[in-house]
């Protein structure tokens, strides 16, 4: 939040010099909500019981490629964007994320204005966030979009058990303290607040048992990853690059292998203890041994396999990286010097889920 | 959803270092809030909470606007509560209110909170420089959990502006229109009070939220009735009247870039001026229209009988006419229910819990007509507070005996041209005198006219003299308005009067206006035009117009001043015009070039000049 504040200082000569002619306090949101609405769009579908027709996009290329959330009202047969500027497109459904419930757009027409994804998140909880989106289906043609202001909450990760959960999204999630779990909110966008983008307002999910919803957004960086077809892409367009043009598909250099692989019989979410550790391998240069619980790399808490999987799968080739292990009632932590990756092995980290997309 | 619930338990462990912050960064941040600190402690004391008679029934919240006592609410916090009730301020004191004017159309109502002489006043702001993204603070009592009356406050931004939210409740006659959209924290009890912006000046009348699926709790989408449309029906409301809303008697829809007109009653004054079917829209009230809601959100603003300028496109080319607006019918009207009934009536908005039990029935008021003026004796006590208003302004009671009579020279300008000049002898008591010292249209070098109390004279060269007296003197325009405007500054003005009538909401000179009617007891009938702001939106009750009553209200001809100075402690305006039309247009102005006291005016200063005249009936 600390860090909003600096960038909203920053911008304040600007602001300042005009409020001073006026003799106002300046508004520090003004540009990045600006900014926000210029690069967002509403998407008018099908309605279908209670669940309202319209909702909410993010324009994301040059070229007309529109991030939403999924909902019912995709599901018609007729599809209608209205960007900024109030002009009118059909658009079509090019694919779809089952476990971000997302859906990706596109219309035949171009948009200058467009949000770049970031790789990283811009966010941190407790920084300002704006929420950008046609909640209550309030504007219509060039009218802008609605903002609220909240901060981030927290950043928490959510599980999709099937016919377990009310919820079948799978993964971090931004939880909000604005009300963004509002009919057409879904599909918004999550700005900081210099208006870069943090995340997309998620669909609508309420629970069964107490009616409560989450006020929450999809992160910037799963959104990314989902677009540039990495976690379970489909065939999929590739991603804009820094000009909005959408470059050929590129492969990212495969994470080192440190040789640990850990006991998940107990599933994804167990603590994560080391099984085995492979001969000759980075780990037991280290020492790391058989029933040692990592509890850290590098700088990242791991509270389970799957989030050592995660925060091993960041690793570069030939970096090292300090493990914190539990090792009975001590604490250590080990310098791992990793090697660069057998040819062709994906290694231990992060294995990709690969769960087929369902294809329009 | 469970999942949330663990993981809210298990994030403090994923908790960052805390980010550090500049000196700077840190003083700026705390300076902001002790501003806003300092800002909510000036507007608290502002703020109503108001109950109906049986205070164990929560009603909604209010804000005092002049520090005389008046409040702006909703109405249908009043349609709850009846006409009369108990408000509660910070100060911890509960004080009686009473109705005076409400606005169902617009969701608007004020009251008059009785009980000390002078009430914390909350500034007025100006909606129109309300931005998305300002902070806007709400105060008020909601859930009623204000037990010692001091209000709770919310804090949000604007969320969008110029937001048309339609019509609801019988008749679909509530519309929010230019409305403020905030996510500020609105519940039920919010109803009615005031949306601030970050300086703590008033911008809004906050009252209702986007409650469709989620029952009546906030959900980070409320409106607020925009400052500006309060102001345009403040006159309406002070009169006590049933306000109206204005229609142009058209409608108009968007088509392919224009906004054309597809239907029009052909009785209306837009149609009389030349809108035809398929015209397109260009200007409504100077603001260029480029939808068809804009054209709808600034007409829902705006109570019936406004003048506006509406600029059209037809086949023979643009147009700009001056109509004013007709009364917007209503439907199946919500009515304020006289008593207080059981059930608080779930209004459109949204108001406290549920009654405890139901007040005990008072007998039954008769029910007003939209138009109507609710209460003939506050309407007359509101002119007299307008009236006793502009005495201040001008310079108080003994202002008269400061300047018992002003010697002024005029430049008169003829179509913008300079014309003339004359020389101007006014009293305080409404007798005057006029020499032509360079002749202009109507009125060549030489001529003379004046009133001594009794007696009009005109003195024209070459002309026979005119002479009227009493009652006939009287009905000469010249003379009733000097003489109106001279009773109404004195003291105890409405005894100079046979009637008094505040009429409601105008215009004039291009600002809001209070219409006043005053009926000499000669019987001579004439209007007055006060203004209801400063141009800092300051309440501030100035001269704007004077004419002579008539069907046209005004649009006949009439007289616009403007330009006050002070002179030996009395404000006189330098500048006065004859205006035609609602237009106004100016077919003379004159403005001073000098202008000084006169202690003691001779009495025969007054009369014409020697050699006196015949006198006689007027002969042209």
């Amino acid at each position: 939040m600390m860090r909003l504040l600096a960038v909203a200082a920053a911008t304040l000569p600007l602001a300042a010099a005009q409020a001073a002619e006026q003799n106002e306090p300046p508004n520090p949101f003004s540009r990045a909500i600006a900014y926000a609405q210029a690069r967002c769009a509403k998407i008018y579908g099908s309605g279908a019981g209670r669940e309202a027709g319209y909702a909410t996009g993010i324009v994301v290329s040059r070229d007309g490629l529109i991030l939403t959330a999924q909902g019912m009202y995709l599901s018609g047969e007729r599809l209608r964007v209205v960007l900024a500027d109030g002009s009118r497109h059909e658009a079509r459904v090019i694919r779809r994320s089952e476990k971000l419930q997302v859906a990706l757009l596109a219309i035949d027409a171009p948009t200058p204005a467009w949000f770049e994804l970031s790789s990283d998140s811009p966010v941190q909880p407790g920084d300002w966030v704006l929420a950008v989106s046609n909640a209550f289906n309030v504007a219509a043609g060039d009218e802008p979009l609605s903002v609220s202001l909240g901060i981030v909450s927290v950043r928490a990760e959510m599980e999709a058990r099937h016919r377990m959960q009310d919820v079948p999204y799978e993964g971090d999630i931004l939880l909000v303290d604005a009300i963004t779990s509002n009919p057409g909110a879904q599909g918004g966008a999550l700005c900081t607040a210099d208006g870069r983008l943090a995340g997309m307002l998620g669909k609508l999910f309420e629970s069964a048992a107490t009616r409560t919803r989450a006020n929450y957004a999809v992160p910037v960086e799963m959104l990314k990853a989902w677009f540039a077809g990495g976690e379970d892409a489909g065939a999929t367009p590739a991603p804009p690059d820094a000009s909005g043009r959408s470059p050929g598909p590129q492969k990212p250099a495969l994470p080192p292998d440190l040789g640990i692989r850990l006991f998940t019989v107990s599933g994804e979410r167990a603590p994560a203890y080391v099984d085995s550790v492979a001969p000759g391998s980075p780990a037991q240069a280290a020492g790391v041994r058989k029933d040692d619980m990592v509890l850290a790399v590098g700088d990242t808490v791991v509270r389970n396999c799957r989030e050592f999987a995660e925060a091993a799968g960041r690793l570069k080739p030939g970096e090292s990286v300090v493990l914190l292990i539990k090792r009975g009632r001590t604490i250590l932590s080990v310098t791992v010097a990793t090697a660069c990756p057998p040819a062709g092995g994906a290694g231990q980290a992060a294995p990709a889920t690969s769960r087929q997309e369902k294809q329009p | 959803m469970r999942t949330l619930a663990a993981i809210l338990c298990t994030a403090a462990l994923a908790a960052p270092a805390a980010p550090s912050i500049s000196p700077e960064d840190l003083a700026r941040v705390k300076a902001d809030e002790a501003a806003r600190i300092r800002a909510i402690e000036r507007i608290s004391g502002t703020v109503v909470a108001i109950f109906g008679a049986d205070t164990d029934r929560g009603g909604g919240s209010g804000v005092i606007f002049d520090p005389d006592g008046f409040a702006l609410t909703n109405f249908h916090v009043v349609q709850a509560s009846g006409r009369k009730g108990k408000a509660g301020l910070a100060d911890g004191n509960l004080y009686d209110w009473q109705l005076y004017g409400m606005d169902p159309g617009g969701d608007l109502a004020v009251i008059r909170l009785a009980g000390k002489q002078a009430f914390p006043a909350a500034p007025l702001g100006d909606s129109r420089r309300v931005r998305a993204g300002d902070w806007a603070l709400a105060l008020g009592n909601p859930f009623n959990l204000a037990d010692d009356l001091r209000p709770t406050v919310t804090l949000g931004i604007v969320s969008g502006i110029e937001r048309f939210q339609p019509g609801q409740g019988s008749g679909r006659a509530l519309v929010y229109g230019n409305c403020i959209q905030i996510d500020t924290s609105i519940n039920p009890g919010n109803s009615g009070g005031p949306l601030f912006d970050a300086g703590g000046r008033l911008i809004g009348v906050n009252g209702r939220g986007s409650f469709e699926e989620r029952g009546r709790v906030n959900v980070g989408v409320g409106y607020a009735v925009s400052i500006e449309q309060a102001k345009n029906f403040l006159p309406d409301l002070l009169a006590t009247k049933f306000c109206q809303h204005a229609t142009l008697d058209a409608t108009f829809r968007d088509d392919q870039g224009a906004v054309i007109c597809d239907a029009i009653n052909e009785d209306s004054a837009v149609a009389r001026a030349g809108l035809r079917l398929g015209d397109s829209l260009v200007a409504f009230d100077s603001v260029p229209i480029r939808a068809a809601n804009q054209y709808l959100n600034l007409v829902s603003t705006m109570p019936a009988g406004w003048p506006v300028a509406v600029t059209f496109r037809g086949p023979d080319g643009e147009r700009t006419a001056h109509v004013r607006l007709r009364v917007l019918p209503y439907g199946q009207l919500p009515r304020p229910s006289a008593t207080p009934a059981g059930k608080p009536a779930p209004g459109p908005g949204e108001k406290g819990p549920p009654g405890k039990k139901p007040a005990a029935k008072a007998p039954a008021e008769p029910q007003p007509e939209p138009g109507q003026i609710i209460s003939r004796d506050l309407n007359r006590q509101e002119c007299e507070r307008l009236l006793r208003r502009w005495a201040e302004f001008l310079g108080g009671a003994d202002a008269v005996r400061r300047a018992p009579a002003l010697q002024v020279e005029e430049e008169v300008r003829a179509g913008g041209k300079a014309a003339g000049r004359q020389k101007v002898l006014r009293a305080a008591d409404g007798r005057f005198r006029v020499e032509v010292l360079e002749g202009y249209p109507g009125a060549p070098a030489g001529a003379a006219w004046g009133y001594d109390g009794k007696t009009f004279w005109r003195r024209v060269p070459g002309r026979q003299d005119v002479v009227l007296e009493g009652g006939a003197a009287m009905t000469e325009p010249e003379v009733a308005l000097a003489r109106a405007l001279a009773a109404a500054a004195r003291p105890k003005p409405l005894e100079e009067f046979a009637a008094v009538e505040l009429e409601g909401a105008d215009r004039a000179g291009g600002e809001r206006a209070f219409r006043v009617r005053l009926e000499d007891r000669g019987g001579a009938k004439v209007l007055l035009w006060f203004s209801v702001l400063d141009s800092r939106d300051r309440l501030s009750v100035r001269l704007l117009k004077a004419a002579m009553d008539s069907a046209q209200k005004g649009a006949d001809e009439a007289w616009l001043f403007a330009d006050c100075r002070l002179v030996a402690g009395i404000q006189v305006h330098h500048c006065r015009a004859r205006v035609r039309g609602l237009a106004e247009q100016a077919d003379l102005e004159f403005a001073a070039v000098s202008c000084e006291p006169v202690a003691s005016p001779p009495a025969d200063a007054f009369r014409p000049l020697a050699p006196a005249a015949p006198r006689g009936k007027e002969q042209p």
